[in-house]
């Protein structure tokens, strides 16, 4: 009823006594306060589902995170056996020594699958699965915000039916009035 | 929503009654509010219908979403089972193995000492959860196995070239040789078996932790999907809110409109009496 800071019920107010003029009032007052709380609703929605957005985007990042560190891991490792064997299939020449060269590569490659698998996949995992659980917790207070905001706008709602019916009432009891003085009249 | 339609149906009932052909500006008014209101709640039982729709939809995709990441859950256990098998157990003892007839055909004290810390490394790295061991430290473990072993096959070499070379010139086609040739065969084949099961360990924890993203993404959309009914949820409850509000107005109306056209017509009634 109230747009723009300008009263609307103002233009009724003249005809009203003091209690109706109250009246009126109380009801700007809560038709503000719930412009005020719907506000607040719209802004938790949104808050909700960015929040909620993030917390699976993150998820997702966890899933690619795993499969990346597994695919890092197992290509390590299927790296250094491939290495060892075919180190083993190498038959050295006559009179030459071996090198050491596959067997300290397959090594390597082995050690190093582990690591690459926590760096690459465990680590950024668990960092997303921290976020999404992050977010998770930002979209259920934005919920109980949604929640309380509808509360309140409940609230409002009823402080202004029950404002209204206390206009109605004054407005019939001054339209009873006017009758009776109409009546005397005549 | 059989309780809201019915009273819905009630109200459209008596609408006729709300038109007096003399009611006035503000009888008028009051019409034009309850038609107003009546908009409304057929827009609010749309909204209704269709946010119940999408919920239904919502709980399907729920239920399929779950259902796929419980499937890649198993799949994932299954895999991860077997490279458990194949890279956990079956490897090490090949390592184990093959470290053990290295340090037999090398004969080298220095070979037997590295081979020692690269079996006990690659045993405490690979049962590293079960023994309780930090994963940190036993990824240390596993890097100092690999150098260890490497350490013992090079070291081992050496002085197998030097025992061979020793042997040969002392006993030729003696026992010795024959422990080693032995040796060194199976260290070769425990080698290539634990580079075999460890290649299959591999692929099979690749394709477990293929799985495992899987379900993690399934996880995802099913919390998607739970995240728009938790909306879709809270726009269906305030659409039957405002529903409930517009029908409460509705009846308020009509009651207000009553007692006007009442007081209406006592004021006639006065006024026609007083006249006559």
């Amino acid at each position: 009823m109230t747009v723009s800071g300008i009263n609307h019920f103002s233009h009724s107010s003249a005809v009203l006594d003091t209690s109706g003029q109250l009246a009126l009032l109380v009801l700007e007052s809560q038709e503000q306060q719930q412009a005020s709380h719907l506000q607040d609703l719209a802004l938790a929605r949104e808050r909700f589902v960015v929040e909620s957005n993030e917390q699976v985007e993150a998820m997702h990042d966890q899933a690619d995170a795993i499969r990346r560190g597994a695919v890092f891991q197992a290509g390590a490792s299927c790296t250094a056996a491939t290495i060892q064997i075919v180190d083993f299939l190498e038959v050295p020449d006559k009179g030459k020594c071996e090198g050491p060269i596959g067997e300290i590569s397959a090594g390597l490659a082995d050690g190093l699958s582990e690591p690459l698998g926590k760096w690459l996949g465990d680590a950024p995992a668990a960092d997303a699965a921290a976020d999404a659980q992050q977010h998770a917790t930002q979209a259920q207070q934005a919920e109980w915000q949604l929640s309380d905001a509808k509360d309140a706008i409940k609230r409002s709602d009823n402080r202004q039916d029950q404002a209204l019916q206390w206009l109605s009432g004054e407005i019939s009891s001054e339209a009873q009035a006017n009758a009776a003085i109409i009546g005397g009249y005549a | 929503m059989a309780a809201v339609q019915a009273s819905s149906s009630t109200i459209r009932i008596d609408m006729p009654l709300l038109e007096p052909p003399c009611a006035g500006a503000q009888g008028r008014m009051l019409v034009l509010l309850v038609l107003n209101q009546l908009n409304q709640g057929d827009c609010e039982r749309a909204s209704v219908k269709l946010n119940d729709e999408q919920l239904k939809h919502l709980r399907e995709l729920v239920r399929e979403a779950l259902e796929e990441a419980g499937g890649s859950q198993d799949d994932s256990g299954f895999w991860g089972d077997i490279s458990d098998v194949l890279g956990g157990d079956f490897a090490t003892l090949c390592q184990v193995v093959a470290i053990a007839a290295a340090s037999v055909c090398t004969f080298g004290a220095a070979a037997v000492v590295l081979g020692a810390i690269a079996i006990a490394c690659t045993v405490a790295s690979k049962y590293a959860e079960e023994l309780g061991i930090p994963p940190q430290v036993a990824v240390g473990l596993g890097i100092a196995a690999a150098v260890a072993s490497v350490a013992s096959g090079n070291v081992g070499g050496a002085a197998q070239g030097a025992a061979v070379a020793g042997s040969t010139a002392a006993q030729t086609g003696s026992q010795a040789v024959r422990v080693i040739e032995v040796a060194e065969k199976v260290r070769d084949l425990a080698k290539v078996g634990a580079s075999a099961f460890s290649a299959a360990g591999a692929f099979a924890g690749g394709v477990s932790g293929y799985y495992a993203g899987e379900a993690v993404d399934y996880q995802a959309d099913a919390q998607d999907a739970r995240n728009q009914r938790t909306l879709t949820s809270m726009e269906m409850d305030e659409a039957i809110e405002r529903l409930g509000t517009a029908i409460e107005r509705r009846l308020s109306l009509i009651v207000e409109a009553s007692q006007m056209q009442d007081s209406s017509q006592r004021t006639n009634q006065l006024i026609l009496g007083a006249t006559a």
